[in-house]
């Protein structure tokens, strides 16, 4: 009973340990089969398929009497370290990832020569040849253990192997450690330290035992045993955090799912070697495809809009070239017809060969989106401007039909081609550095371009097309873009001109009228020279008769003669002036001599009517910008105005004052008469068109007169002083600096 | 052409006309005296000055016009000429109801100017003996006493010695010393020639 029972407990440790094993191996290789991937699980199925060889090799020795069936045993019980290494390598290089794989395969390739050796010389690698087994006690049973024998020198070989192996281990856990990673701290600790000391535990006990210190059987499979165990700890944790995972994945899977159905996502998966496309539920609601239905791209395919289909295919296929990440917009057709926008973004995963085997992504319902951009291009396009998108480049994004129109170019010439293609020439120089000023402090909201400034486009044909730009900074996710509106406004232009065409005749007619009113003075103006002339001329002839002639008279009659014949040709030129229907000429004026050039053609006929005219004018002259002849004009509107106003004064009430002064950038010029003044609440209608107090007044002179001051940007305006008489103040903007 | 006393006076506001106008009048011979203003003139003015006046009529301050009525309110027989440049019709008829020996339009021919020059010294002279003569003629009836005034008076009227000694509440015989010494300190020796003589102290 006693023996029985002790050797029951051998058998029993054996078979058990052996079993675990197989269980172990098995659940791996089952892992890794299901897997494909867990390289890992497959070298310690492989491994543990070695120690399972050794031990039941062992277990044969123990239990053998004869020396034949022993010597059997131990050499394939070296042929199992073969399977063991090999699994302990993979391992090392699976797990641990950081084995050097030249002293991988070194450890190998000792390992292959040793149990070459092991089959080829001797008995087995331990023994040339075994006489004799003994016997011993272990574990309170009588086992077999070999007794006399001729040892086998390629031993040192395996040994070497061994060797070479703990150094991979070591070698390998001090990467790891220094990796640093703390899971791999942990792996190179735990896994590192045990293989080793149980690497070390082999050639120890075998060392004790040659010695004779300890008695007991060769029994290699302990420490293996001990390393399979720390190894399947190790993967079993892996497989425990792979639960943990899942369970964590669930969760995520549910919140993603959760996500995607609010963002209205869709996530899948096509597998490329099984043509099979995962996708779940929220997904195939957005696809309108079936809970249950096996969908492979064939069945994707049928759902996109035809249309779509080759630029889905093009995508896919550049995406499966390697070329760029999958990314398409498409229509599909849903099962009740209608249209719906998809976005798909996704990602190609390849085995180690670089082979596509996966394609994972996301899908997006962005008919919402698609739509908002058709009717941003609608209004886009039907917009009556010119519109064009500009990047922080100065490059046209985007440019609608209307830019067409205005510009000559199509839009495949504008798009990608910067702005300064639309700027005409002379505005190179400035124009790049004003856009990129904006894009670095851009106003926010619109604002007009260049305000103040008349703006002009370059048309493909090379002529200028003036402008109106309106423009809008916006910013996305692309960075900053500016919007330009730009309104073609030559027909504008154009009525402009008409208009000014118009004010430019209309205040002709008032010179003409003015001038016809003033048609004696001026008549007189002319005459007294050529009065003067021809007396001068006469009495030089007389001169010439005298004996002996007055040389030294006739001399100063011919220097007045040329005096008075350039007064004449004076009075001429200011007269052709006023009455000649030219174009605006702006230019530097000052006001004083403005208004002496009209007091002198006016000089007769204040003569006339015996009106004097007294005018205070600054120290520093004055410079105005303006028409000389619009400006005189009016001058010469208000002094005969004033005359005659003051008509009805007796002869010492019958002084104009002109008063001429210049403030805050400013030019004020009042003429005062002392005549009967304005009816009062009259002050505002005398400026109105066809407004005439004069029998036979057209009533367009002070009409003509602010129309002309307005056109300055000045202002002209009337009241009466209080002593009696009116004042008409004009005002204009002074010039301090050049024009531009 | 103007004689020793005579000066043309010459008025005119624009200084190239002033000076064109009196050159063409010395080179003909005459003095001449320019005033840029009626008001000038008047300021040198004498009474008996000599000559005539050329004034332009459209002046500053006092015009052409203005200055004929001052002069004919003091009593000057200076003859005017008007040279001016706008002669229309109402101020050339004010002109030569005022007296004026002519109305010329600027620009003058040098004929034209001289023979109104000429006509206005000529007119001058004519007014200055006219003046002398009645003159002379004032100074001898203020010879006469009061009563040979009344037998004068009487006389002009071409009355009879009897219907004046009767008028004058007197004898005949009496009236006709009188009628006598008038003659003689008249120096006229007919009736005829004594309403003559009164003719001209008019």
């Amino acid at each position: 009973m006693h023996e029985i029972s002790t050797m029951h407990w051998i058998t029993v440790i054996w078979s058990a340990a052996g079993g675990a094993c197989l269980m172990l191996a098995l659940m791996h290789l089952v892992v890794w089969w299901r897997e494909r991937r867990g390289w890992a699980h497959l070298s310690f199925f492989v491994m543990v398929a070695g120690v399972l060889g050794m031990a039941v090799c062992e277990l044969l020795i123990m239990r053998t009497d004869s020396v034949g069936t022993a010597s059997a045993a131990v050499r394939w019980a070296h042929g199992f370290t073969l399977l063991i290494t090999v699994g302990c390598l993979g391992f090392v290089h699976f797990h641990f990832g950081t084995g050097r794989r030249w002293l991988l395969l070194l450890a190998l390739g000792l390992r292959l020569i040793a149990v070459v050796a092991n089959f080829t010389t001797g008995s087995s690698l331990h023994y040339r040849a075994l006489h004799q087994l003994g016997k011993m006690n272990f574990m309170g049973e009588k086992v077999s253990v070999p007794a006399v024998w001729d040892p086998n020198p390629w031993l040192r070989l395996g040994q070497a192997a061994a060797f070479v192996l703990l150094i991979v281990v070591v070698d390998a856990s001090l990467k790891l450690w220094r990796g640093g990673s703390p899971d791999g701290r942990r792996r190179a600790v735990l896994l590192g330290g045990s293989m080793t000391v149980f690497l070390l535990m082999a050639p120890v006990i075998a060392g004790l035992n040659a010695a004779g210190l300890v008695k007991m059987p060769l029994l290699a499979s302990f420490p293996f045993l001990g390393m399979v165990l720390a190894m399947g700890y190790e993967l079993s944790r892996g497989v425990l955090r792979a639960a943990r995972l899942t369970t964590d994945l669930q969760q995520t899977e549910t919140r993603l799912s959760q996500a995607a159905t609010a963002a209205r996502l869709g996530l899948w998966e096509w597998n490329l070697l099984t043509d099979s496309i995962w996708i779940p539920l929220e997904g195939r609601q957005l696809y309108g495809v079936g809970p249950d239905e096996v969908i492979d791209i064939q069945r994707f395919a049928a759902t996109v809009h035809p249309e779509d289909r080759a630029g889905v295919n093009a995508a896919i296929a550049a995406t499966l070239a390697g070329t760029a990440p999958y990314a398409a917009d498409y229509r599909i057709i849903l099962p009740d017809g209608r249209i719906r926008w998809i976005g798909a973004h996704g990602r190609v995963e390849r085995d180690a060969s670089g082979k596509a085997i996966l394609l994972r992504g996301v899908s997006i319902d962005i008919t919402e989106r698609r739509l908002a951009e058709d009717r941003f291009r609608i209004v886009f396009e039907a917009s009556p401007n010119a519109l064009i998108v500009v990047d922080g480049e100065g490059i046209i994004v985007l440019a609608n039909a209307q830019v067409e129109a205005v510009f000559g170019y199509s839009r495949p010439e504008l798009t990608g081609h910067s702005i300064e293609r639309l700027v005409p020439g002379r505005y190179h120089g400035h124009h790049p550095g004003h856009r990129r000023g904006y894009f670095t402090d851009p106003e926010p909201g619109a604002r007009a371009m260049g305000s103040g400034r008349d703006l002009f486009g370059r048309h493909k044909a090379g002529h200028e097309v003036p402008v109106e730009i309106g423009l809008s900074p916006f910013r996305t996710s692309d960075g900053l873009f500016v919007l330009a509106s730009i309104a073609d406004i030559t027909d504008r232009k154009h009525a402009e001109q008409e208009t000014l065409r118009h004010h430019v005749e209309l205040a002709h007619l008032g010179r003409v009228a003015s001038l016809s009113e003033l048609s004696g003075s001026l008549a007189h103006e002319l005459n007294q020279p050529l009065a003067a002339i021809l007396s001068n001329a006469q009495a030089a002839l007389r001169f010439m008769e005298h004996d002996p002639p007055a040389a030294a008279e006739v001399r100063e009659i011919l220097t007045d003669i040329v005096g008075q014949g350039r007064r004449a040709g004076d009075v001429i030129r200011r007269m052709r002036r006023m009455l000649k229907k030219g174009e605006l000429a702006m230019e530097l004026l000052d006001p004083a001599s403005l208004t002496e050039e009209v007091l002198s053609l006016m000089k007769s006929d204040l003569v006339a009517k015996n009106v004097r005219v007294t005018t205070h004018y600054p120290g520093d002259p004055l410079r105005v910008y303006g028409d000389r002849i619009q400006l005189q004009q009016v001058l010469l509107n208000l002094l005969a105005n004033a005359c005659e106003a003051m008509a009805g004064s007796s002869r010492d009430r019958r002084t104009i004052i002109v008063d001429l002064s210049g403030a805050d950038g400013r030019m004020s010029l009042c003429v005062k008469d002392q005549g009967h003044g304005l009816t009062p609440g009259t002050e505002e209608k005398i400026f109105d068109p066809f407004h005439t107090t004069k029998a036979d007044g057209l009533g367009m002179g002070l009409a003509i007169c602010r129309s002309i001051l307005t056109a300055h940007g000045g202002k002209l305006s009337a009241e009466n002083h209080p002593e009696g008489g009116a004042v008409f103040r004009v005002e204009l903007p002074l010039h301090e600096a050049e024009p531009p | 052409m103007t004689e020793a006393a005579e000066t043309i006076f010459l008025v005119d506001d624009d200084d190239a006309v002033l000076r064109a106008v009196g050159r063409l009048l010395r080179s003909a011979g005459c003095t001449v005296r320019s005033y840029p203003s009626a008001e000038e003139f008047i300021a040198a003015h004498h009474d008996g000055a000599m000559g005539c006046l050329v004034a332009d009529i459209s002046m500053p301050g006092r015009t052409g016009l203005e200055l004929q009525e001052w002069l004919s309110h003091n009593q000057s027989a200076l003859p005017i000429i008007f040279l001016t440049g706008c002669g229309d019709v109402p101020t050339s008829v004010r002109a030569m109801k005022g007296g004026a020996v002519d109305f010329l339009t600027k620009p003058v021919e040098e004929m034209e100017l001289l023979e109104a020059v000429d006509a206005a010294l000529q007119r001058g002279r004519r007014q200055r003996i006219a003046q002398a003569d009645r003159d002379g003629a004032r100074a001898l009836l203020n010879t006469l006493t009061a009563r040979e005034r009344e037998v004068f008076d009487h006389l002009l009227t071409g009355r009879l010695n009897k219907q004046i000694a009767a008028a004058l509440g007197t004898v005949e015989k009496t009236i006709k010393v009188h009628r006598a010494r008038v003659l003689r300190k008249l120096g006229v020796s007919s009736i005829a020639e004594l309403v003559h003589l009164a003719g001209r102290a008019k």
